[in-house]
């Protein structure tokens, strides 16, 4: 299938007088016949510069871009205004001619192709206004119409020929949030049904779970990469929810040697490492501080003091030989997103824990010797052994390292019934409930690989928790 | 497709530039208030140079012969100098020529006692009552009536000032008037025994027809010099080839003319050459400017205040020259449509002026098709020069 829209290495360059200011850095992008892809970024991003160049509104002149198979660098203005005329837009103004009623408004557009008759031109004109639901309204003025349906018109103004592209720039941008939602599936609806692909400008991150992808506009550059890595980095998140978290990240970049999250500070931000490498340094004293670790890219750092709410437990900063680029998420997306997704939170946890358990981790303690006034103990159990036992009193919250456990519930018969399996980065265990109530399930290793399990003191846990106000988010298996 | 089809799918598109026009109602109202002064405008002028012009010519446009012979001393035809009657005979000798008639004209001025006027220039014909010689109405049903000493004939269209000879002759039929002319110290007496219709020009007010017998006594001239001879040709005989003739035949004191080419001539003359003909064609080219700017006014706020609408059209796929195809058709809408009641408001001015200036306003088609061609041509060069403005219209501007 050729791409309605294909972009090759395009530049663009603002100029007034001597003034020259590159807009657009080396732009990629293709879209596809009948995609729906949503392009955000930051105003002054660049992205107006991308669509209006791509509507053939402006002259290309470095790189290429073709519009329905055409290139456009090089292209007359002649070239550029039939091109226009296969296109379909809808503004964030509506642009309505203000002196035509509703009908002529939508029929001009079929006024221009080469196949115009006046007879159809009439008739479908007619039906795409009915089409938007503005039957009513055929012969009134845009003066006589509410925003929404203003930009119903303009919908079916640019939808009539069915153009194999539409170009909508903030199309809800002047309006309520209601009526913006609804003229977004009617876009939606109406590019299906016209078969046109849909190249659609907005901030509004509400519609983004609509969009068959999402591309970002960063200082004049295309960021295509952020979809990837954070479902690298962050698994669990669905598709949806990783679409409604990409206008929300914003990228920086450090210097080598230069200080990402200082130990002590408080947490504001989630980051992604996505270039470069980072150290991870735990600071003793003033002088003495020990380099816990180097991350690489798609990994992630930042979240244990976010978690918890508190300060950062460690200094990051880039390490000494190179640049590094990392995705920051700030703490009230962070928070929105670990509350929609329980998984990711339920990974970012344990992988927390597994840190603490790192950082705490004392040689001396023997596994599967359980010290009840340790914060937090590791054991390990053999394929088949009993973790907890129905009716055991259980006291400690456990969280799964390595390997998997079944849990069971014996019937009124005494009978085992296997109720479910839980892997690596799951929990179980009683922190919520009154202590001392017993179990009401068994907890066996499971599969044929030792399992390692943390178990963190109940008290610790919960004050934990509480501290970063997220005990009623975890519902405790 | 063919161009009939052509034009029928573009006269069945939407009428972009009706549209606009009819939703900024007080704007083209405007406009066409502009266009109807500016149509009124033009009318004057071009009435008034044309009378001048007309009125400027209407002695040799009125004689009734083909060729004219005149002093070549005269610094125009207008104010002919006298010259040998021989001559006239002389030319009677040529192939072709089939009469050669003497015709006598002065310009003097007129008092009359009994209504002690200011004095005002009339002009004075003497003709043969034999030979036709002015070919307006009133002459030839005259004619005997002339024959009587100091008899004369009154132009009904005479200003004003002299109405009083129309109403006197019509309430009692010919009388004696005592009159003195600017030749004599002596009063004359001259009796009124008829009407003709010639009409009045910026270099008299009326006019007399007498016999060649009471010219000359009148005026106290010398008959065997002419004013101008007028030529007749015979049927089907070529103008130009007698008039080389006569030239060849005649001295270099006598200038031989075609009366046609004459008038032409002399009519050019007087409009790029006398005084008033300048100033009637320089007022004249500053109205079409004056026009043409207020037009650009408006139309410019027009565009002004539709430049989202063009940017729109544009972005959606209409050309540049679509868009001054759709100013000019508002130009032009307007245009005629001012032109209408202009006009109208014209005629009504032009018989005003006629009745008292008695200089004669004619509308007639060839002045309304030139009014109308200069009314477009005015709407056609300012919406030439607000598609300036259009060009602003930019659909880059409008992804915001």
């Amino acid at each position: 299938m050729n791409p309605v829209v294909q972009i090759e290495n395009l530049n663009q360059y603002y100029q007034e007088g001597n003034y020259i200011k590159q807009t657009l850095f080396d732009i990629n992008l293709k879209i596809y016949p009948q995609e729906f892809v949503i392009l955000t970024g930051e105003s002054g991003s660049g992205k107006t510069t991308l669509l209006s160049l791509i509507g053939c509104l402006r002259s290309v002149r470095e790189g290429s871009l073709k519009v329905l198979g055409y290139e456009l660098n090089g292209a007359s203005e002649i070239e550029r205004m039939k091109l226009r005329r296969r296109v379909g837009y809808v503004f964030q103004h509506f642009n309505l001619l203000d002196f035509m009623t509703v009908q002529q408004n939508v029929m001009i557009s079929l006024e221009m192709q080469d196949d115009f008759v006046p007879k159809e031109a009439l008739l479908r004109s007619q039906e795409m206004v009915a089409a938007v639901g503005l039957s009513k309204y055929m012969n009134a003025y845009p003066r006589e119409l509410s925003g929404g349906q203003k930009q119903r018109v303009a919908i079916a103004r640019a939808l009539v020929h069915r153009p194999p592209l539409l170009l909508a720039d903030e199309p809800t941008a002047s309006l309520d949030r209601r009526t913006g939602q609804e003229v977004i599936e009617l876009i939606i609806d109406l590019a299906k049904q016209e078969g046109s692909a849909v190249l659609l400008v907005t901030h509004n991150s509400r519609i983004f779970g609509t969009a068959d992808r999402i591309i970002r506009m960063e200082d004049g550059k295309l960021e295509v990469g952020y979809q990837d890595q954070l479902s690298i980095v962050l698994p669990a998140l669905t598709d949806k929810q990783l679409l409604d978290l990409i206008p929300h990240l914003r990228t920086a970049n450090y210097q080598p040697g230069e200080t990402i999250i200082r130990q002590g500070d408080m947490a504001r931000n989630f980051y992604i490492l996505v270039e470069g490498e980072v150290e991870v340094i735990k600071e003793n004293t003033e002088t003495d501080f020990t380099l816990l670790k180097k991350l690489n890219p798609n990994t992630y750092f930042g979240e244990i003091g976010l978690m918890h709410g508190s300060k950062h437990t460690a200094t990051v900063r880039s390490s000494s030989h190179t640049n590094s680029k990392v995705i920051t998420i700030d703490q009230e997306i962070f928070r929105q997103m670990t509350e929609s997704s329980q998984m990711t939170y339920a990974m970012l946890n344990h992988k927390a824990l597994e840190i603490l358990a790192e950082n705490t981790y004392n040689p001396n303690l023997l596994e599967n010797q359980f010290n009840p006034d340790a914060p937090l103990n590791i054991l390990s159990f053999k394929p088949g052994d009993a973790i907890i036992r129905q009716g055991e009193i259980v006291n400690g919250f456990y969280g799964i390292m390595e390997g998997m456990v079944e849990v069971l519930q014996e019937d009124l018969d005494g009978k085992p019934v296997h109720l479910k399996t839980l892997g690596r980065a799951n929990y179980f265990g009683k922190v919520s409930l009154p202590e001392g109530k017993p179990s009401q399930e068994t907890v066996r290793a499971a599969g044929d690989s030792e399992v390692k399990l943390m178990v963190i003191n109940p008290m610790i846990f919960k004050l934990m928790m509480l501290e970063a106000g997220l005990l009623e988010s975890l519902r405790l298996k | 497709m063919n161009v009939i089809q052509k034009v029928t799918i573009a006269l069945r598109k939407i009428p972009i530039a009706w549209l606009q026009l009819k939703y900024q109602r007080n704007n083209t109202f405007a406009g066409i208030v502009g266009i109807l002064c500016i149509t009124v405008l033009l009318f004057i002028q071009i009435g008034v140079k044309d009378a001048f012009l007309d009125s400027s010519v209407q002695i040799p446009a009125s004689l009734d012969a083909d060729i004219l012979l005149s002093s070549n001393l005269s610094p125009s035809i207008l104010r002919p100098i006298a010259f040998s009657s021989r001559y006239l005979y002389q030319a009677l000798a040529i192939k072709n020529v089939a009469s050669a008639t003497p015709f006598y004209i002065t310009s003097t001025l007129w008092h009359d006692q009994e209504n002690a006027r200011d004095r005002n220039r009339v002009n004075v014909f003497g003709i043969s009552l034999t030979k036709p010689t002015l070919n307006v109405p009133g002459i030839a049903e005259n004619l005997e009536k002339l024959k009587a000493e100091n008899s004369a004939l009154f132009d009904i269209t005479s200003r004003d000032e002299f109405t009083w000879i129309l109403a006197k002759f019509k309430d009692r039929g010919e009388f004696t008037q005592e009159i003195q002319t600017g030749e004599t110290e002596d009063k004359q007496r001259i009796k009124i025994v008829g009407l003709f219709k010639f009409g009045v020009s910026i270099a008299y007010d009326a006019s007399f027809v007498t016999s060649e017998a009471t010219f000359f006594k009148l005026f106290r001239r010398n008959p065997l010099k002419v004013d101008m001879g007028l030529i007749k040709v015979k049927p089907g005989s070529d103008i130009d080839r007698v008039v080389a003739d006569l030239r060849k035949f005649l001295p270099k004191v006598i200038s031989v003319n075609p009366r046609i080419k004459l008038v032409q001539s002399e009519r050019r003359l007087q409009e790029t050459n006398s005084s008033i003909g300048i100033l009637l064609q320089f007022s004249l080219t500053t109205g079409v400017l004056v026009a043409i700017y207020i037009l650009y006014q408006i139309l410019y706020s027009k565009i002004s205040s539709n430049l989202g609408n063009y940017a729109t059209l544009k972005a959606i796929g209409f050309s540049q020259s679509a868009l001054n195809m759709i100013v000019l058709q508002q130009a032009l809408i307007m245009g005629v449509t001012g032109y209408i009641p202009g006009t109208l408001i014209s005629a009504i001015g032009y018989k005003y002026l006629s009745e008292t200036t008695k200089i004669v306003l004619d509308m007639n088609l060839v002045l309304l098709l030139n009014v109308l061609i200069l009314v477009c041509l005015i709407c056609t060069v300012s919406a030439g020069i607000s598609i300036f403005k259009l060009r602003e219209a930019d659909p880059s501007d409008i992804f915001s």
